[in-house]
């Protein structure tokens, strides 16, 4: 049987595998004996020492710890983030269109609107009738946006569909 | 030839005119400028893109103050110019149909430098809204035309 690797004997004794195999080799159970006795004093250890906290210092503890995890995303979410974060998400799959810098105007973008629009007519009482209506969206024929890259995109919302095109500048991505 | 015949011809003629001979747009544009502060703030003239403004990526900022408004009749394959706080913008009318407009927009920034060379075909009254980040505040034109 191939001597046991120490790796192996601490896993064992830590609970992660079971190598009970390997613990015919006498040195191999001294160590693992070894390695309990061990972890036994260094828990009794922490336990005493825990036990001399005095609880108030916990919550100060607990406290700070609940601060900074509160602070730390509003500190490094900058509008920059914020932004290129929402267009990163979005570059993939809303209406967008990814135009590199200095692009030459070859974009024929047809940007996605609502296929169909809606109008509602109502006599009144009862339920309204919805008649769909014939929608085209915009089309991009060209966009150049030089030393910077765009995303176009759609809004939609109450007061009629909107495009929106963004320009980033291409030194300022890098930075963010 | 009789009456019949010269009435039939009006009638054809009439039809066949076009719905907007006059080859114009109108337009009216808002020059915004985007910024986060303590209170959220929006001026009354955006009202019109409010909804827009609250939503991502324009909800990362909280105030929006209009810097430049205007309205301007385009002819026909006839640039104009807006009058904007921030940089220039030129707009051309290409082509137009009833609900249908053929549009250039050209942007420049405070340096002079080009931002945007953009054609598109939209539908008369939605709004196109064009934006850059300036530092951290954002600087945006919105316009619809008619």
């Amino acid at each position: 049987m191939a001597k046991p690797h120490d790796i192996d004997l601490m896993e064992h004794a830590d609970g992660e595998r079971d190598h009970a195999d390997r613990l015919r080799d006498p040195a191999a159970r001294e160590k693992v004996e070894a390695i309990g006795e061990l972890s036994e004093l260094v828990r009794g250890h922490l336990e005493l020492s825990a036990d001399a906290v005095p609880p108030a210092r916990f919550e100060q503890i607990w406290d700070a710890i609940d601060k900074s995890i509160a602070s730390t995303p509003a500190k490094s979410a900058g509008v920059w983030s914020r932004i290129a974060g929402w267009f990163e998400r979005h570059r993939g799959h809303v209406i967008t269109g990814v135009v590199s810098a200095g692009a030459v105007a070859a974009l024929a973008l047809v940007l996605r609107g609502p296929s169909s629009e809606t109008t509602t007519t109502s006599s009144g009482h009862g339920s309204p009738t919805v008649l769909p209506v014939a929608y085209r969206p915009t089309e991009i024929e060209s966009l150049e946006t030089p030393g910077a890259d765009s995303t176009v995109f759609n809004l939609q919302d109450e007061d009629g569909p909107a495009t929106v095109i963004w320009v980033t500048p291409e030194d300022t991505v890098e930075g963010i | 030839m009789s009456g019949r015949f010269w009435l039939a011809l009006a009638v054809v003629l009439a039809s066949a005119a076009p719905a907007f001979a006059d080859d114009k747009a109108d337009c009216d544009y808002l020059e915004i400028s985007a910024s986060t502060g303590k209170d959220p703030a929006m001026d009354s003239e955006l009202k019109p893109l409010e909804k827009k403004l609250k939503k991502p990526p324009f909800s990362s900022w909280n105030v929006f103050h209009t810097l430049a408004s205007g309205h301007v009749t385009l002819q026909k394959l006839k640039s104009d110019a807006l009058k904007l706080k921030s940089g220039q913008a030129a707009l051309l009318l290409r082509e137009r149909a009833e609900k249908r407009l053929e549009l250039t927009i050209q942007i420049d920034n405070a340096d002079g430098k080009r931002v945007i060379d953009n054609k598109q075909s939209v539908n008369t009254g939605e709004w196109l809204v064009f934006g850059q980040n300036v530092g951290d505040n954002g600087h945006i034109l919105a316009l619809t035309c008619r």
